[in-house]
């Protein structure tokens, strides 16, 4: 009934062998999903996104890599005969694919040198979001209006980066303008005390409030605040109104520009 | 007065209140655990549980203009409120809590000397039904909360901000807002050293509670100019304390002992 199993297919391979080689893959295929599936789920809580996304990948295309080498003989290809005509197909390849290549080197570099992490706000040719996933060939990033960008390893490594949050504290600036008749010292009080109650304007480095200059329409006081750097915008956000409604409780004014005109005496 | 009402049948809402006056004895803060439906009034807030018109409960915080509510599935709990460590709110922005001294401590050379510092307290309230182990639905804190960079801008730790007096005994403190960490501070070296600060890890926090007093009990060890190490003892400052139900930061993920190296100043 079975006779047709050991039916050869091509050269030696038999229809039995080839049925051997598809479940072994099958299998593997099956272990490496469901064994990344519990890591993830293992070590979710216990390691960072990012490591545990490259040791997933690892370990998933290691039992891949394992297993095709394991079927080759069985459907009729010896490892070690690939080995010789290794040289002559990588070349092959390698013009062939010239920029998959770059772009996996690129990937090694990138994964070797990790300028940007899973997670991080960064700005890579033109593209500000959060990274979403490195692989080997391409970086993936949603962008701050929630789109996802495919960037290829190669554009990465020879782009410039900006890493917002590659450290963990970042620092931003507001100019708050007060009128010339209005206490300059009481306005710095005034913000200072509004700064001290927010939990993630940072004690240290300490937040900088000082007269910058003495402008057209008012008196310019630069405000400088450090806070998280996973938390900055929405500090930032938050503190420019509190500030514009302290110094308004406070009566002080915050003038619009204006010029003052003087007109002669008419002549008589 | 202090409620531990676990026993009582179900019927109206019990109501408890407690204010922190520190010119009279008090039964000390009631934490718990209550019985549902319950109201429990601690200082200027309201923490209330009570039967929902279709299902279960209704978990409520009020105070002054924030409020919060939850509602709980559940047929009948426990709700315990307690302290947690200390690095809860705003949520999943730092595990360290750095406490400042007020003024330095000078420790002499191969010497260990105990002071007593505060730490802030937050709040968790734990709900529980029979042995299941309890869960956090709600962490607040009667504390202002402050956050603060320990190291340099490059690679820097951002910490909860605490700064405290440095006591020799228990010093007067409202056990809803503040509690007592006995801190060793271990000199092994060959000169005279100065402590001005302290960074703990959540992780590994041993936290054990009273009516009256909330404490911890840590240890610091000088190591050079520049390092010392911090970490946590298991033991209460008094005894009789009850070890927090629930600790969201066990020392139980990787490569997290419990311990602080601080290479960047103490």
């Amino acid at each position: 009934m079975f006779e047709w199993l050991n039916q050869e297919v091509y050269g030696n391979v038999t229809w039995l062998n080839l049925i051997t080689a598809l479940v072994i893959f099958i299998l593997a295929l099956v272990v490496a999903k469901a064994l990344s599936v519990q890591l993830r789920r293992s070590f979710k809580d216990k390691m960072s996104k990012e490591h545990l996304e490259i040791m997933t990948k690892v370990i998933t295309y290691g039992i891949m890599i394992v297993a095709v080498i394991w079927i080759m003989p069985t459907i009729g290809i010896e490892p070690s005969g690939l080995m010789v005509a290794g040289g002559i197909v990588a070349l092959a390849v390698g013009f062939a694919s010239q920029s998959i290549i770059g772009n996996l080197i690129s990937g090694l570099f990138l994964m070797g040198e990790r300028p940007v992490k899973i997670g991080d706000l960064v700005e890579i040719s033109e593209n500000l979001g959060f990274v979403e996933d490195i692989n080997i060939i391409s970086v993936s990033i949603r962008t701050l209006d929630g789109n996802m960008v495919r960037i290829p390893n190669e554009t990465v490594f020879t782009s410039s980066i900006t890493n917002y949050t590659s450290t963990p504290v970042r620092r931003f600036e507001y100019s708050v303008g007060i009128s010339y008749a209005d206490d300059a010292a009481r306005a710095i009080e005034v913000i200072k005390e509004v700064i001290d109650s927010h939990p993630l304007a940072l004690v240290n480095p300490p937040p900088h409030i000082f007269v910058d200059s003495l402008g057209d329409s008012s008196i310019d006081i630069i405000v400088r605040i450090w806070s998280p750097s996973t938390h900055w915008y929405g500090v930032k956000m938050e503190l420019l109104w509190k500030i514009k409604a302290a110094i308004d409780a406070a009566g002080i004014e915050i003038p619009f520009p204006q010029r003052v005109l003087w007109y002669g005496a008419k002549k008589t | 007065m202090h409620n531990e009402h676990s026993g009582r049948k179900e019927g109206p809402p019990l109501q408890i209140s407690w204010t922190y006056d520190p010119e009279q004895e008090s039964e000390g803060v009631p934490w718990g655990p209550h019985k549902f439906p319950f109201i429990l009034e601690l200082d200027e807030m309201t923490l209330a549980v009570e039967k929902n018109s279709k299902e279960g409960f209704i978990y409520r915080r009020i105070k002054e203009e924030e409020a919060l509510e939850k509602s709980v599935l559940i047929d009948n709990g426990h709700l315990t409120v307690c302290p947690v460590e200390p690095v809860h709110i705003p949520a999943r922005i730092s595990i360290s809590l750095l406490i400042e001294l007020n003024f330095p401590v000078v420790i002499e050379p191969r010497a260990a000397r105990q002071v007593l510092l505060t730490f802030p307290i937050d709040i968790a309230s734990v709900i529980k039904r029979g042995k299941n182990e309890g869960n956090i639905i709600d962490v607040f804190t009667f504390n202002r909360v402050k956050y603060s960079l320990y190291g340099n801008i490059n690679d820097g730790v951002i910490c909860r901000y605490w700064q405290s007096g440095v006591y020799a005994d228990v010093p007067a403190i409202n056990p809803l807002e503040q509690g007592v960490m006995k801190l060793e501070i271990q000199n092994p070296g060959n000169r005279w050293t100065e402590v001005n600060k302290a960074v703990f890890s959540a992780f590994g926090m041993k936290i054990y509670y009273s009516p009256r007093l909330v404490s911890m009990n840590a240890v610091m060890k000088i190591s050079s100019d520049v390092t010392a190490e911090t970490g946590f003892l298991d033991k209460p400052l008094k005894a009789g304390m009850k070890k927090v139900p629930v600790e969201r930061y066990g020392a139980k993920l990787l490569g997290q002992q419990g311990r602080t190296v601080m290479e960047e100043g103490y």
